[in-house]
């Protein structure tokens, strides 16, 4: 950068070039300057234009640009650097000036806490930080702790009781505390001049603390260079020395009200005290722990370690889950594949225009293929529905409805879950013939009544796999080889089966299956539907829209909930023979630790055709709901969820042939991938301690000891 | 096995431990100590290169998998069970 004067214009004596448009200059007068020579004209300000001819006008070069000062000044003139960002300040730009300090307009901000000032807010300089009242406060509190001992227990008294105003003195009294040193008003963009300090500055260094006048429009923007350096010198004279020490005249200062405050601001500035364990003992203060992780509340009420509004019935410590039957845990390979799509894969899969839609869409073609190879099924004969009581619905409804014309003829069996029971009365209102076929005391149906029953109008054929009360595999294979050569179509609910024990639709000659998500380690409200392609099965939809899923279910496809069940289908079918072993290895533990020291035990279901891990265990002269209540560290369940509601016992075990008090006092255990060896002995220790202190209390029990036959009794009408 | 994959093997069945050894939920945490135990027992048996390699493949899935896991069980934590100390 240089600034050289223009020289004199010179008489054209020599014949030159000009340096700005390259041409011979011809005038009389011409202008050297830069050791060149140009045009009147021609030298110019690279910014503005403006003629730079005129002799004794400065120009300002930079590198091959001429400016003109203003010019130059504004492009590369400083204030200075910012005393807070510590970057160059252009020198037009607005700045704060505080004690020798200058800062950018956005700096002045209290450096703790981000608070911009206002107009009346009062600041504070400590060690070149810029800070508002209440840290600069907070500076003192722990700086002040920090000192001698005597300071200290006198803190300790003052913060212990933090109910009245508090004055706190300290050794080094008779200094006064560093006061606020009011900004200086901005400059006005129209003017070039640095801004000064004004002139109302001194009068303000004192402890009144005066509302200092931030943002005001003060005095005489026409600062020269010698009014600047007076007033500077009076700023330092009366410069206090930083430090933190305080007399504090007024109480209201440091008494911001409730422990609270002093606890936020003590925990705010753990790293700022020193170790003091005497004094930290005194006071409880909430300190953030070391791991922000742990500081981050979970949105369960049950976190919360001092928690006041912990509702009585929510346990301490919860007890240990042995209802599979019911639901299962969300196994942690499934929810890592559901996160991606439910953070930001977000997109619709139906959305054909844009790579969200497509990644969706892949994402629940991938699910597609791991659900059918499950199963052995086509990707193309899966439909995702919301759940398997959807799916039972659309086969059974469905299915009726399409052949209405030429079929009017159900079967299905008692033991059959909730869903299909009322599908089936649906469709009777409807004018349909059901057939509900009984069940054989192990749970199972008779093949041959089942043949029996099979009619020339017979449409569709609904026997589940697993039952989810007794755990009871019914003969699907021979059930299906009968459908098959009657062509009657076969559906199943396999909930329960599907990923727990090997199930090929090929094999099964099944026509129709219901799956659901929430029964094998996947996510609630999502399940699918198998529907044959060949022969075709055609299946009249029950919701209406857009014709997704091959027209039978539409609505959007939920891709998290789709992802979450393809992974659980793959990981079932990996571990199934893992599961397996582990899940009958639990079952046989637990049904030999309690059978083995309580007597008066029935197995409802057949042992040998049965999944090992759902247990369903009466146990006589004992009432269930007692059992179920002294039972409270393990969550069991007696007869399904569906018909837990009502009194009445489940209908399930009834159709066995359970007698009604057996039928009452029924636990089921679930077993899964998840249960430990632990959780078992514990179910097995207290279930045979609860049974046996239980029947020590009924008469009953000690008239079946005495060997009363209690069907032989003739009880008294009163 | 190869020197240097069983010397990998062995860093991979550790690390999978301790890390599988972090999760909150009683449940999880077992269960994929139990797992990875008897995968690793196992796969001690597999003799083709390419199933090892396999093998060691999903394991190192799984390790990540675990880790996201076990961050996620930390910000929501699961309740203490019963049987727990």
């Amino acid at each position: 950068m240089t600034m050289k004067p223009v020289t004199e214009t010179e008489r054209n004596t020599s014949p030159q070039d000009c340096a700005g448009c390259g041409k011979r200059i011809n005038d009389r007068f011409l202008l050297k300057a830069l050791e060149m020579y140009w045009h009147e004209d021609c030298l110019k300000c690279g910014c503005c234009d403006c003629r730079l001819g005129e002799v004794g006008s400065t120009l300002f070069t930079k590198g091959n640009l001429i400016l003109c000062r203003r010019d130059y000044l504004r492009l590369f003139g400083t204030t200075g650097y910012c005393s807070a960002c510590s970057k160059v300040i252009p020198a037009f730009e607005m700045v704060m000036r505080a004690r020798n300090n200058v800062y950018h307009l956005e700096c002045f901000a209290c450096q703790q806490c981000n608070h911009r000032f206002c107009v009346g807010d009062k600041f504070y300089l400590c060690d070149n930080k810029i800070l508002c009242e209440y840290d600069y406060e907070e500076r003192l509190v722990f700086a002040s702790m920090a000192c001698t001992p005597s300071s200290l227990a006198q803190l300790k008294r003052q913060i212990g009781g933090l109910d009245g105003p508090t004055v706190i003195e300290d050794v080094r009294k008779g200094q006064t505390p560093p006061t606020a040193t009011p900004s200086l008003h901005p400059t006005p963009l129209h003017h070039h001049h640095h801004t000064t300090t004004p002139s109302q500055q001194p009068q303000q260094q004192q402890q009144q603390q005066t509302t200092p006048q931030l943002l005001q429009q003060g005095p005489g923007q026409t600062g020269t260079q010698t009014q600047q350096q007076q007033h500077q010198t009076q700023q330092g004279s009366q410069q206090r020395p930083m430090l933190p020490v305080f007399t504090c005249s007024s109480p209201r200062h440091l008494n911001k009200g409730t422990p609270g405050h002093l606890t936020t601001m003590l925990g705010h500035f753990r790293r700022v005290t020193r170790a003091c364990g005497a004094f930290r003992s005194k006071i409880n203060v909430a300190v953030a722990p070391a791991t922000s992780l742990r500081f981050l509340g979970t949105s369960s009420r049950f976190q919360t370690p001092n928690a006041t509004d912990v509702s009585e019935d929510s346990p301490e410590r919860w007890p240990l889950y042995l209802d599979a039957q019911a639901t299962t845990p969300l196994d942690p390979r499934v929810l890592d594949a559901m996160l991606p799509y439910l953070t930001h894969q977000y997109g619709n899969p139906h959305s054909r225009t844009h790579s969200y839609g497509w990644e969706s869409e892949r994402a629940v073609e991938t699910a597609r293929q791991q659900v059918a190879d499950l199963i052995g099924a086509d990707k193309k004969e899966i439909i995702f529905t919301s759940g398997a009581t959807e799916s039972n619905n659309i086969s059974v409804k469905g299915v009726a409805r399409f052949y209405k014309s030429k079929k009017r003829h159900v079967i299905t069996t008692q033991t059959e879950h909730k869903c299909v029971l009322d599908s089936c009365r649906a469709l009777e209102n409807e004018g349909w013939e059901v057939t509900y076929l009984p069940v054989q005391k192990s749970g199972r149906i008779s093949v041959e009544e089942l043949e029996k029953s099979l009619r020339p109008d017979t449409a569709l054929v609904s026997v589940m796999t697993v039952n989810n009360e007794i755990g009871v595999i019914q003969p699907i294979k021979e059930i299906g080889a009968i459908c098959r050569a009657h062509k009657v179509f076969f559906h199943t609910d396999a909930a329960q089966a599907v990923g727990k024990i090997p199930v090929n639709v090929h094999d099964l000659n099944v026509d129709l299956m219901s799956i659901s998500g929430h029964k094998i380690y996947g996510p609630k409200g999502i399940g699918c539907l198998y529907v044959r392609r060949r022969p075709r099965v055609r299946v009249e939809a029950l919701m209406s829209g857009g014709g997704q899923e091959r027209g039978m279910r539409s609505g959007t496809v939920p891709t998290p909930l789709v992802v979450g069940l393809g992974a659980a289908c793959n990981i079932a079918q990996q571990e199934m023979e893992y599961d397996h072993a582990w899940v009958s290895k639990l079952s046989n533990m637990l049904v030999d630790s309690i059978t083995s020291r309580t007597s008066h035990i029935i197995r409802n279901g057949d042992p040998e055709h049965s999944y090992p891990g759902c247990v369903n265990l009466s146990f006589a002269y004992v009432e269930g709901e007692s059992l179920l209540m002294a039972l409270k560290d393990v969550a069991l369940s007696s007869g399904s969820a569906c018909t837990s509601a009502s009194l009445e016992p489940s209908y399930v075990l009834r159709a066995i042939g359970a007698e009604e008090d057996l039928a009452h006092s029924s636990i089921r255990f679930g077993l899964g991938r998840f249960t430990t060896v632990d959780e078992v002995k514990y179910t097995a220790d207290k279930c045979v301690q609860h049974v046996n202190r239980l029947r020590e209390m009924s008469p009953l029990w000690e008239m079946v000891q005495e060997g009363i036959d209690l069907k032989s009794i003739q009880w008294s009408q009163h | 096995m190869a020197a240097g994959g069983r010397r990998e093997a062995l860093a991979l069945y550790k690390a999978l431990l301790r890390e599988s050894g972090k999760f909150t939920s009683y449940n999880y945490r077992e269960y994929a100590l139990r797992r990875v135990r008897d995968g690793f027992r196992k796969a001690k048996s597999l003799t083709t290169e390419a199933d090892q390699k396999r093998e060691l493949e999903m394991a190192k899935e799984s390790l990540q998998v675990i880790k996201r896991q076990v961050v996620l069980g930390n910000l929501y934590r699961s309740p203490t069970l019963v049987i727990e100390k």
